[in-house]
């Protein structure tokens, strides 16, 4: 076999491509998981912006998480300032983000990942009883947008998240009405999961470590610390202690290890292993049902584990959204020197942004470590592994598999480009 | 009835105008009945192919990008910059205030071996654009309507009055007189002024009006006042590269 290259890998957000170097006997000399979308240089320009426009332009850096990063954002400029945020307002930032991470896991499991499973090109070209209820769920992953449109003005830039709290928020009886569709739109992922969910489960392993928040209390999404294999506790502010990061001359993205040296996972798989408990007794039964091994680190798990914590968590949003209450909106706060933290769960894991708040009340540093540029090394590894145990497999079939591992793990790349604040 | 063929690319951007694009096909999936999906990486289609119409979003920034672009206008009848970022370099452009070499300092100390122009330009500084839909990300009507008039075979026209219009048609309380800068007076209507619905000030993300009137609205300001500084800074965050910054910084400079 020649060397691997896939210039561009279908069905991700951004610009990716592999490249895979062989020797003569076909061992894996090297692999580049290459990230050529272009750079935007947010960690450059929001330097000596005024913090209530900041939220705002972070959500800017993803198309598929925009209201993760701004309260991944929000929540770097109210640490460094010492803001208490209202019960009620911590809760619907804490909804923002569930609802987000329902709204992309669906979007990956049915648009991006499903065709995998069934060996064609697109959500378009699936068998049509497959297609028809996975249009189904994207009618339940509208209902979930709309009460991102109602929450925070547009489900893909939110507009009114500013420090403190919110500008304005909507009329409970609007969220409620929108909140019965999505529970008569709950039902279609469940027939989904009948349909799907054993052609999910693809049998593989390897080591890795995985990483995710947890708080004891709940499944933790915006609000704990970060747990390493479920042993180690990490501080947020001590995040810079225990990851790394390196220019890599091949990627607009920077990669990340843990300890200095290993690859690690972020993401739903390392969200559900470390939260297993705090998910819904129903969605308990189905990994029992369908003897699904967790914790585990099988990459092809992680559409597994987004179908399974979007199940758990839409449950969620029934039951704790109608009691919400949407007054008061926001706090006041002054303006004082600080640095500050803000790491949330975005659909693809860990985010991470480190602000200095100036006492002028602007940015003058941005440091942002997004899931995806964590995720590239455990990338490259499972790719090492992947074309190490198929060496006998034709080129065709390689790359297929390849691609497969790859949009297994449902990388963000506008996302990954734009990395660190360098010291 | 012949189907139209789309193309949808994504340049440099945060891609939210291409989930746009599938939010679209998802709310409305009879219109997979009438349009055949050329080229869409996300969708999973990555070749780029002779299309009807293509979408395109996100501004040139990488050598990549600007060779795409080129041979999208090649394939396509008709291209539309989808999004602040294509139609008038939107948040990208940002950048323009800090220089490319700066920003790769502070950013990577010293750049990854991926060719970028070591500019930010938005589509039509390229290639000629048949149409804009701009907003960041657009309206989810307005490329319904697009997507319709396309299929009639009708024209599509922005609006073109300012978002106040739509903000009074509301019966919004205006927040010039909170003091706050906000850029609804001289910017495309069409998105139902969203912001200021959500007590935040327009940042212009549908970019400026065709009959702009600056001088009125710098008056405006005045009356309330508002220190064209603030007004500088609001302007830097979407429109860097339109009209409304060029002539007050020239202005300024007098
Ligand atoms: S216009 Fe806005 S939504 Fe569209 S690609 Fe640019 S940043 Fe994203
Ligand atoms: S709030 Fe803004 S958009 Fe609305 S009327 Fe006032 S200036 Fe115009
Ligand atoms: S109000 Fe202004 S910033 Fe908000 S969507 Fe409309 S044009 Fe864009």
């Amino acid at each position: 076999m020649k060397d691997i290259s896939i210039p561009v890998v279908a069905r991700v957000e951004g610009h990716g491509g592999v490249y895979v170097s062989l020797d003569e006997n076909n061992n894996v000399k090297q692999v580049e998981f290459r990230i050529f979308e272009g750079s935007r240089f947010f960690e450059a320009f929001l330097i000596g912006k005024r913090i209530e426009y900041v939220p705002s332009i972070s959500s800017r850096i993803c198309g598929i998480c925009g209201p993760v990063h701004a309260v991944s954002s929000v929540k770097a400029i109210e640490d460094a300032l010492g803001i208490e945020l209202p019960e009620n307002v911590k809760f619907l930032r804490k909804m923002v983000v569930v609802l987000n991470t329902i709204e992309s896991n669906l979007l990956h499991i049915v648009a991006l990942s499903l065709p995998d499973y069934y060996n064609v090109n697109s959500l378009i070209e699936l068998p049509s009883n497959i297609k028809s209820k996975a249009l189904k769920v994207l009618r339940l992953r509208e209902y979930i947008g709309k009460l991102l449109d109602i929450l925070c003005a547009n489900r893909i830039h939110v507009r009114n998240i500013v420090p403190g709290g919110f500008t304005k928020l909507p009329l409970k009886d609007k969220v409620n009405a929108i909140l019965r569709e999505v529970q008569e739109y709950t039902k279609t992922l469940y027939d989904f999961t009948d349909e799907v969910l054993e052609k999910m489960l693809i049998d593989y392993e390897r080591q890795s470590h995985y990483v995710a928040l947890y708080n004891g209390r709940e499944y933790a999404l915006e609000d704990g610390d970060l747990k390493v294999d479920s042993v180690l506790q990490i501080p947020v502010h001590a995040y810079r202690k225990y990851f790394t990061e390196t220019t890599i001359n091949y990627s607009t993205a920077k990669k990340s290890l843990i300890y200095g040296v290993e690859n690690y996972m972020v993401g739903a798989l390392a969200r559900l292993n470390t939260n297993t408990r705090f998910i819904r007794d129903h969605v308990k039964d189905l990994i029992r049902k369908y003897n699904i091994k967790i914790p585990s680190t099988n990459p092809f798990l992680i559409p597994v584990a987004q179908l399974l914590e979007s199940i758990s968590l839409i449950d969620d949003v029934l039951e704790q959204m109608p009691a919400a209450k949407y007054h008061p909106t926001r706090t006041d706060y002054s303006i004082k020197r600080g640095i500050g933290v803000g790491i949330v769960e975005a659909p693809r894991g860990i985010l991470y942004h480190c602000y200095v708040v100036g006492s002028n009340g602007r940015l003058q540093a941005v440091d942002v470590v997004t899931p995806t540029a964590q995720n590239v090394a455990d990338i490259e590894d499972s790719i090492i592994r992947i074309v190490s145990a198929n060496k006998n497999l034709d080129e065709k079939h390689v790359k297929r598999l390849i691609e497969n591992i790859v949009r297994t793990y449902d990388p963000c790349i506008s996302c990954s480009v734009h990395i660190v604040y360098k010291k | 009835m012949k189907k139209i063929r789309v193309a949808q690319y994504s340049l440099t951007g945060c891609e939210g105008c291409a989930i746009a694009i599938i939010n679209a096909l998802a709310r409305i999936p009879k219109l997979l009945d009438h349009l055949e999906i050329t080229t869409s990486r996300i969708i999973g289609y990555v070749e780029p192919r002779e299309a009807d119409i293509a979408f395109v979003d996100g501004a040139v920034i990488t050598q990549h990008d600007l060779e795409t672009l080129k041979e999208i206008r090649e394939k396509s009848k008709i291209l539309v910059a989808m999004g602040s970022c294509a139609s008038f370099g939107g948040i990208p452009a940002m950048r323009d205030d800090i220089g490319f070499n700066e920003a790769v300092r502070i950013v990577y100390g010293s750049m990854p071996n991926i060719p970028h122009t070591g500019k930010v330009e938005p589509l039509d500084y390229i290639v000629k654009v048949d149409y804009v839909l701009p907003g960041c990300p657009p309206p989810d009507w307005e490329l319904e309507i697009f997507l319709r008039n396309m299929l009639l075979e009708k024209k599509f026209v922005l609006p073109d009055k300012p978002v106040c219009f739509e903000c009074r048609s509301h019966g919004i309380p205006c927040l010039l007189d909170q003091g706050k800068v906000c850029l609804g007076p001289i910017t495309t209507a069409g998105c139902e002024a969203i912001c200021p619905l959500y007590n935040v000030p327009c940042y212009g993300c549908r970019g400026p009006i065709e009959e702009l009137r600056l001088d009125k609205y710098l008056e405006a300001l005045e009356e309330h006042n508002i220190s064209s500084d603030k007004l500088l800074e609001e302007l830097k965050i979407f429109m860097n590269k339109t009209k409304p910054r060029i002539i007050l910084e020239e202005g300024g400079k007098k």
